[in-house]
């Protein structure tokens, strides 16, 4: 034929398309779609709270900040001479004032009392050396004016002992203009200010301020001779001798990262003379960059240092700014800084070592801050929480839900730090599910320090933003948010000793906690005291008489079952210190019989399609119930127990059961689809032959000669084959034995891929059946 | 038979779909279905591969509807989706025969015109057209398909492809002409100044 115009072209490829295949593409959709819209993405408003989040993070530095852990070494008690007390800070969003909400949370009272409300609060406080103060800088907006300020809090009441503003501009000057930069340090006596009009050429401007009572003391310009200087970043000395400025400054409007010189400045104190200036006559090539929006000083006070990624996502380093030369250092942890927004860190209870923790493969580098050396990079084995994923079965309905999970999780980040706890015997950090960027935050690792092994996981199916040790160790404080249904967010408590919740508050809001015990470790390197608690003498169950909560536990009778079959689900009571199930009258361990327990079973749809079941008290601390599942899939166990005087607890095992679809034979049996490929594993893309045989449910033996299903043999399988982050393929299988069915096939990336198969029986279809997984190397 | 839905229709499928209602997602499927495969039959020119591209077009359309503006027309979309799942899908051929990069298209293409020309001659005249598709480098391939077969406008093809109208409308002039030359037709003569062109630039 030949093309004489545009409307052959039309006709030859339309008539050209009729051969395509003609296939009910739906009938391969389905399972993977349903999974799809069954996880859909969290709602608006939690996306908000994130967005919201994120600004806040970023404005306060957070996103790098690298915090301390507790510790009670024994040559830092003569340092604990200050305390600060006990309590958990949280900034957040407030949807209904549209500004920041300053929150405590008191543990003893077990009350959350708002601080700063309708203000924006713009960093984490500086608490102050004797512990009694937390500063705060921030903004205010009152009709077109913003003003911005610096509070003083008593840290025992919380209550505002000074405020004093520092600059006032129009809102309207700001829409496009430069905003301000404040950084803050505090002394013994005094409250040190740094602030600038971001992006010009006026003065820092370093102003002080009597911590008494807020009075101001004195006021240092400093210039670096017409150069822009953007963010502002202070710091005093140990030994409040010196402070520290540090500014990034450059000679043009709207610079690029290549044009940027990172400037420090020191001055002696109280009368603020400048010692050294170190301004580069070049700019600071990106990979040696300190980035000005953060950093801590290591203890020995002669370095800044900083968690930070480089080059195109391949560079984790811990980053060294020399006080005495400027010059930059860096320590590659030899992790990928893709993945930076879910590693957390923390520094040893002596302040002498970092640590940094990628959750999601369990490797961890500990940098020591003296030297600036990589000491140490281990792998802490993660066996225990990878392990959870139950049978190839749940695994191929996991796989299936995972094509959701990554997209749903795509963008949260962790805030937090790791944990210490105070005798050193474990680190606590926020667990991830699924790798790199797409990880979601997912319960509480325990990792044991002596063992470095994952030891327990918590709140297996919360959604962590970070972890924060009380002072004393005994609470674990978690805020969550709800990321894959409500969107709540809470505050969550748990008891150290046994991982059980012992009081959630609710409507935190979603954003950044802190305690003035780590903000004290972060900013000078020792362990404070808590007040009303002496962690010198502390040993784990003598605080106050409490014995450990009993740990609730559940179990099902099998991991996979056939449609039709009955699963029963036990929830036992077990004593933390040795595991077993709690005995009548047993001391050291509290367990109280609770006045409802049920399980909740789910496959991850709406709360409709949920199947609850009562358990039964089976004994002492046993409690027990069965059901048949209505539908095939991989079922979530979650039991709740409660009583009127306490929180509710709960426990849960992820696709605890597997329900698979029976397809009865005439002979009355059931019978299942198993896959296998050959040769068994492949590379990308090598074409295989892919065998689904119909095998006994209950003995996994051939279907016999002469028994066929009761709707007659399919004459082919639709074989659907998943691979989560690459997609689906599907092939037509043909039998080539009673019950076996072969067909070629090539995986177009390497994993563990899912198989459901799909067939017409009875003038309908089967539905979409599990067959087991294959993996391609 | 490609389906034409009225908009508000569409509408509603797909804002019940985003909320999970799955029904409504079958029904986008079912309607979309037989323009998906035969799009995916003509890039491709593999039976199987046409149904790998169509099925993962629908998976990443429902996996990002909640990015999808409702008030805008859904085919134009769920089509970019789709050329680009046929797009990597040729990459990862092109990849399995581990021809240098810049001798890749040449290759190919020598080797698809000797095996096509063979089977052009037995062949019938369906196939002879795709065969003819087959020879063109990918983005000329994928262009003509869009604008021929699919009717989308020179603007709707260049956000498709990720493109500028202008470089559409170069790759379906030189597309026509290998189109030609491979169905053994004669050149498309040069084209006339911009001003005297009839290029539809919306519709």
């Amino acid at each position: 034929m030949t093309i004489a115009d545009d409307r052959d072209i039309r006709i030859a490829l339309t008539n050209a398309s009729l051969d395509a295949p003609r296939v009910d593409l739906w009938e391969r959709l389905e399972a993977p779609v349903a999974a799809l819209t069954r996880r859909r993405r969290p709602p608006f408003r939690v996306l908000r709270a994130l967005a919201a989040a994120l600004a806040l993070m970023l404005a306060s530095g957070a996103l790098l900040a690298v915090f301390s852990l507790a510790g009670d070494a024994p040559e830092q008690r003569g340092q604990q001479l200050n305390a600060v007390p006990d309590l958990v800070l949280t900034q957040s969003w407030d949807e209904r004032s549209q500004a920041n909400v300053l929150q405590g949370f008191l543990p003893r009272s077990r009350q959350l009392v708002t601080v700063l409300d309708g203000v924006n609060v713009s960093a984490e406080p500086v608490v102050s050396r004797d512990g009694r103060q937390l500063v705060y800088t921030g903004w205010e907006d009152i009709g077109d004016t913003r003003t911005v300020i610096v509070w003083a809090l008593d840290s025992e009441t919380l209550g505002v002992e000074w405020r004093v503003d520092i600059a006032a501009e129009s809102i309207a000057s700001l829409q496009n203009g430069p905003a301000m930069s404040t950084s803050v340090a505090v002394t013994g006596e005094r409250v040190i200010v740094a602030h600038h009009r971001w992006e010009t050429a006026e003065p820092v401007v370093i102003d002080q301020f009597a911590r008494a009572n807020g009075r101001k003391l004195g006021s240092t310009p400093v210039d670096f001779g017409g150069l822009l200087a953007g963010n502002v970043k202070l710091f005093a000395a140990p030994d409040d001798s010196e402070a520290v400025l540090l500014t990034d400054v450059w000679d043009v409007l709207h610079p690029s990262a290549e044009q940027v010189r990172t400037a420090s400045v020191t001055f002696s104190l109280p009368d603020m003379r400048e010692v050294t200036r170190i301004l580069p006559e070049h700019p600071t090539p990106s990979d040696e960059r300190f980035y000005t929006w953060d950093g801590r000083m290591t203890p020995d006070g002669r370095a800044l240092y900083q968690l930070a990624g480089y080059g195109q996502g391949d560079t984790m380093a811990v980053v060294f700014f020399d006080l005495a030369t400027g010059n930059v250092e860096r320590v590659d942890l030899g992790f990928d800084s893709y993945t930076s927004f879910i590693y957390q860190h923390g520094v040893s209870h002596d302040g002498r070592q970092l640590y940094v923790l990628d959750p999601s493969s369990g490797e961890l580098a500990i940098v020591d801050l003296q030297r600036r050396a990589l000491q140490q990079s281990l792998l802490i084995d993660m066996s225990r929480v990878q392990a959870s994923g139950g049978s190839w079965l749940g695994r191929v309905w996991g796989a299936v839900r995972g094509l959701v999970v990554q997209e749903a999780s795509a963008k949260v980040y962790i805030s937090g730090t790791l944990q210490l706890a105070p005798d050193g015997s474990r680190m606590y950090a926020v667990g991830v599910r699924g790798g790199a960027i797409e990880g979601e935050p997912r319960g509480v690792l325990v990792i044991n320090t002596r063992t470095w092994q994952v030891d327990a996981h918590w709140l297996p199916d919360a959604n962590p933003t970070q972890v924060l040790l009380g002072g004393d160790g005994r609470y674990l404080y978690v805020p969550t948010v709800d990321w894959g249904g409500s969107g709540d967010s809470a505050l969550r408590v748990l008891d150290t000793a046994s991982g059980a919740e012992v009081f959630a508050t609710e409507g935190t809001g979603y954003g950044v906690s802190y305690s003035p015990a780590e903000l004290y470790r972060a900013t000078y390197g020792v362990s404070p005291a808590i007040r009303g608690v002496d962690v010198a003498d502390l040993r784990r169950g003598s605080l106050a008489g409490d014995e450990p909560f009993a740990t609730l536990s559940v179990s099902v009778s099998a991991a996979a079952l056939v449609s039709g079959d009955p699963v029963t689900i036990e929830a036992r009571y077990l004593d933390p210190a040795d595991g077993n199930l709690v005995v009548e009258g047993e001391e050291g361990v509290r367990f109280d019989e609770p006045d409802h327990i049920r399980a909740v079973l789910s496959t991850g749809g709406s709360a409709e399609e949920d199947v609850t079941v009562v358990l039964g008290r089976a004994g002492y601390g046993t409690y027990r119930g069965a059901t048949v599942l209505p539908r095939a899939g991989a079922w979530t166990v979650k039991v709740i127990a409660e009583r009127e005087d306490e929180p509710s607890r709960y426990a849960l095992v992820e696709d605890a059961v597997t329900i698979q679809p029976a397809i009865f034979g005439d002979d009355g049996r059931r019978y299942i689809l198993s896959v296998s490929i050959d040769p068994a594993a492949p590379a990308p893309n090598q074409e295989v032959t892919a065998r689904v045989a119909v095998v006994d449910a209950e003995t996994g033996a051939p279907l016999p000669d002469g028994v066929f299903f009761q709707g007659g043999m399919p004459e082919h399988i639709d074989a659907s084959f998943f691979l989560q982050e690459a997609g689906v393929t599907s092939r037509d299988l043909f039998p080539v034995r009673h019950g076996v069915y072969e067909g070629k096939v090539s995986f177009f990336s390497s994993g563990t891929w899912s198989v459901s198969a799909n067939f017409p029986q009875d003038g309908r279809r089967s539905g979409s059946i599990p067959a087991g997984t294959v993996v391609v190397e | 038979m490609i389906v034409q839905l009225d908009d508000e229709r569409e509408r509603d499928w797909l804002a019940a779909c985003r909320h999970g209602d799955s029904a409504a997602c079958a029904r986008v499927v079912h309607a979309y279905q037989d323009l998906a495969l035969r799009t995916a039959f003509l890039l491709t020119n593999d039976r199987q591969a046409a149904e790998d591209v169509a099925q993962n077009a629908f998976l990443n359309a429902f996996r990002h509807l909640d990015r999808f503006d409702l008030d805008r027309p859904f085919r134009p979309w769920f089509l970019a989706i789709l050329a680009n799942e046929a797009r990597m899908f040729l990459r990862s051929q092109r990849g399995r025969r581990q021809v240098p990069l810049d001798e890749a298209s040449v290759d190919i293409r020598v080797e698809q015109a000797d095996a096509l020309l063979s089977r052009v001659i037995r062949d019938d005249e369906r196939a002879r057209v795709r065969a003819a598709l087959g020879t063109l480098d990918e983005p000329f391939r994928t262009t003509i398909v869009l604008y021929y077969f699919n009717d989308l406008s020179i603007d709707e093809v260049a956000a498709a492809t990720d493109t500028s109208p202008g470089t559409v409308k170069s790759r379906l002039y030189r597309g026509r002409q290998e189109l030609r030359q491979a169905l053994g037709g004669a050149e498309e003569p040069p084209p006339a100044p911009a001003r005297q062109l009839s290029w539809r630039t919306s519709r």
